[in-house]
């Protein structure tokens, strides 16, 4: 292992320490993810600086790039909060949360599914980024769910959509670095997340109200899954892969908004739609005033990023980064010198998306005479105060995920899973996580470790398509229990600092959803078709 | 008692610490850069030493 240290189990076993170091404290401690990061940053600082020979130089310039790469995390999280605060303070929520009870007929269920599940899905098959949990998130808590439980809802719920997320961003890279035919590459991812996808439903349900709360929605989890599942794959294997996420969660949408709620299971009672109907009498506004925001937000987010001229234009325009010197650690281990690391595309850019929806939105309902006094004053009291303990949170932990990756921790680890022989397939996706939960992104995971699992496919024989697929699709699941992720969602929920109790919630079906895909790519690989390529 | 004071001293100041240890780290990344990019042990020394030093506010208010 080209700058590495010798593989060894206990040495291996100590590069886990600063991540279960900072699970063990977040979760089990509860601290705040802010506190938890920092010590997770410093304990690798000393893995790093006493075992992979990192020195001053290297260890510094890991930081300053993860300093680096929170901005365009932190850009999201602030835009996401303004515009949640902007709907919040002409009331808007109690609006949108009236027409959904009404609509699902009061069933929370048919709201999480719909609202935590598909919506996500579909707005993360255009732009990701944290931007459908930023959306989904505060959505949730306006329809009156627990802000925590909202938070891990949306991320549980988008992570199926990720690889072909993005206008498939992340499924790009397995294309880009490797030589393999991209239509198969794609076959294998679209199968493990379409199964993914149902689970996710299944997990929401579970989250929300155990097995009576599954048992309950099997049928809306059944068909809006199965629906989402099956034209991910057939837009994967058939169409196009970059679009496969979107037309996805607008089947979902569409199944889940105006199939589902037509089943007699999910019929209101009568009670219930009297008393939604009665509220619905007495709103202020129209669903369509209130929810102004999250339209304007849309049609910007599906402008930009799928007119690819217009795209390409405005990418074009203001690009910023910084270049950073190639790093060597003592031991050999080089990072390439970097012209913008990072570099943030300033009118593409997701924050400023939707930095702009909130804008238009505040024009909108000041015009309507809905913005209340001083309502500019509130609105940035709100922010500042919401934002402090994601802004934490995502600082150290990038700082921390990026010292891992510049020393050869983070390769260490996944080396590491490597040598596991033929129980690889069952540790494969378990890499893509590392990395997601590393770097916060399954693109990033994919840049990371897309050429090892390669290489490891090759040197036990087995097919790199499904490798691969495990790999993105890891990477992918691993965005609902990635701290950066859960930073986001407990940012744009006002719950900054409660980081660990959302990443105990996600954890579970992170571990589950995992491990049912590495058993499916083994029986693939070594029960049901053996030698397949 | 002192411990006492010690957390309500976190507990009232957490917004802030945590606002400085932030615009610390930031006011400490030209110092750092400079450092990262030109070789320059005493620069490379002092940023990392602030960011460090960032890192406690942080630790010690979030």
């Amino acid at each position: 292992m080209q700058g590495l240290p010798q593989m060894s189990v206990w040495l291996w076993f100590l590069c886990l320490v600063p991540i279960l170091a900072v699970l063990i404290l977040m979760m089990v401690f509860r601290w705040s993810g802010g506190r938890s990061g920092v010590v997770g940053w410093v304990l690798t600082l000393i893995v790093a600086y006493i075992w992979f020979g990192g020195h001053l130089h290297i260890l510094s310039a890991g930081t300053l790039k993860g300093l680096w790469a929170t901005v365009w995390v932190l850009y999201i999280i602030w835009g996401a909060m303004t515009v949640y605060n902007v709907v919040d303070l002409v009331g808007g929520f109690k609006v949108i949360s009236d027409t959904f009870t009404r609509l699902t007929g009061g069933n929370k269920i048919l709201q999480l599914l719909v609202l935590g599940w598909a919506f996500p899905g579909f707005v993360q098959g255009v732009c990701g980024y944290g931007a459908p949990v930023a959306v989904a998130a505060p959505l949730l808590v306006g329809l009156g769910f627990d802000p925590i439980f909202a938070a891990a809802t949306a991320l549980i719920g988008h992570s199926w959509a990720v690889t072909f997320g993005s206008l498939g961003s992340s499924y790009s890279i397995l294309e880009r670095l490797t030589t393999l035919d991209p239509g198969r590459l794609a076959l294998f991812a679209a199968f493990f997340l379409g199964i993914a996808c149902v689970l996710c439903g299944y997990s929401i349900a579970h989250m929300y109200g155990g097995w009576k709360c599954m048992r309950e929605g099997t049928p809306a989890i059944l068909l809006i899954g199965v629906t989402m599942g099956a034209v991910l794959n057939l837009v994967a294997n058939f169409v196009a892969p970059y679009v496969a996420s979107f037309v996805a969660g607008a089947a979902g949408l569409i199944v889940g908004g105006l199939v589902v709620p037509k089943l007699p299971m999910y019929r209101p009672k009568v009670a219930d739609y009297t008393t939604a109907e009665v509220a619905a009498t007495n709103e202020p506004y129209s669903f369509n005033v209130a929810f102004f925001a999250y339209y304007a937000l849309i049609i910007i987010v599906f402008t930009v990023y799928l007119i690819q001229p217009l795209k390409a234009y405005l990418a074009g325009l203001i690009n910023i980064g910084f270049p950073f010197p190639e790093t060597t650690t003592l031991l050999g281990f080089t990072n390439k010198a970097v012209k913008k690391y990072q570099s943030i595309a300033v009118f593409t850019a997701p924050g400023t998306l939707i930095f702009t929806a909130a804008f238009l939105s505040y024009l909108f309902y000041k015009a309507r005479g809905l913005w209340p006094e001083k309502g500019g004053q509130m609105l940035l009291n709100r922010i500042i105060k919401q934002a402090m303990g994601a802004t934490m949170t995502v600082t150290t932990m990038t700082m921390m995920g990026v010292v891992m990756m510049e020393v050869g921790i983070t390769r260490y680890l996944a080396e590491g899973l490597a040598n596991t022989g033929r129980l690889y397939p069952i540790f494969s996706p378990w890499i893509g996580v590392l990395g997601a939960f590393m770097t916060g992104s399954n693109t990033n995971s994919n840049v990371l470790f897309t050429g090892l699992q390669w290489d490891v496919a090759k040197l036990l024989m087995i097919s790199p398509f499904v490798i691969l697929g495990l790999q993105t699709s890891g990477g992918a699941i691993g965005n609902m229990f990635c701290p950066m992720n859960v930073a986001l969602g407990t940012g744009v929920t006002g719950q900054g600092g409660r980081e660990g109790e959302c990443l105990r919630r996600t954890a579970l079906y992170n571990a589950i959803l995992t491990f049912v895909v590495g058993i499916l790519g083994w029986l693939i690989l070594y029960v049901f078709f053996p030698g397949i390529e | 008692m002192v411990a006492a004071e010690k957390q309500s001293l976190r507990k009232r100041y957490k917004f802030e610490g945590m606002l400085g240890a932030f615009i610390l780290m930031w006011l400490d990344f030209p110092l750092l850069y400079q450092g990262v990019v030109s070789h320059n042990s005493a620069a490379l020394g002092a940023g990392f030493l602030i960011i460090l030093v960032a890192g406690g506010i942080a630790y010690y208010f979030s």
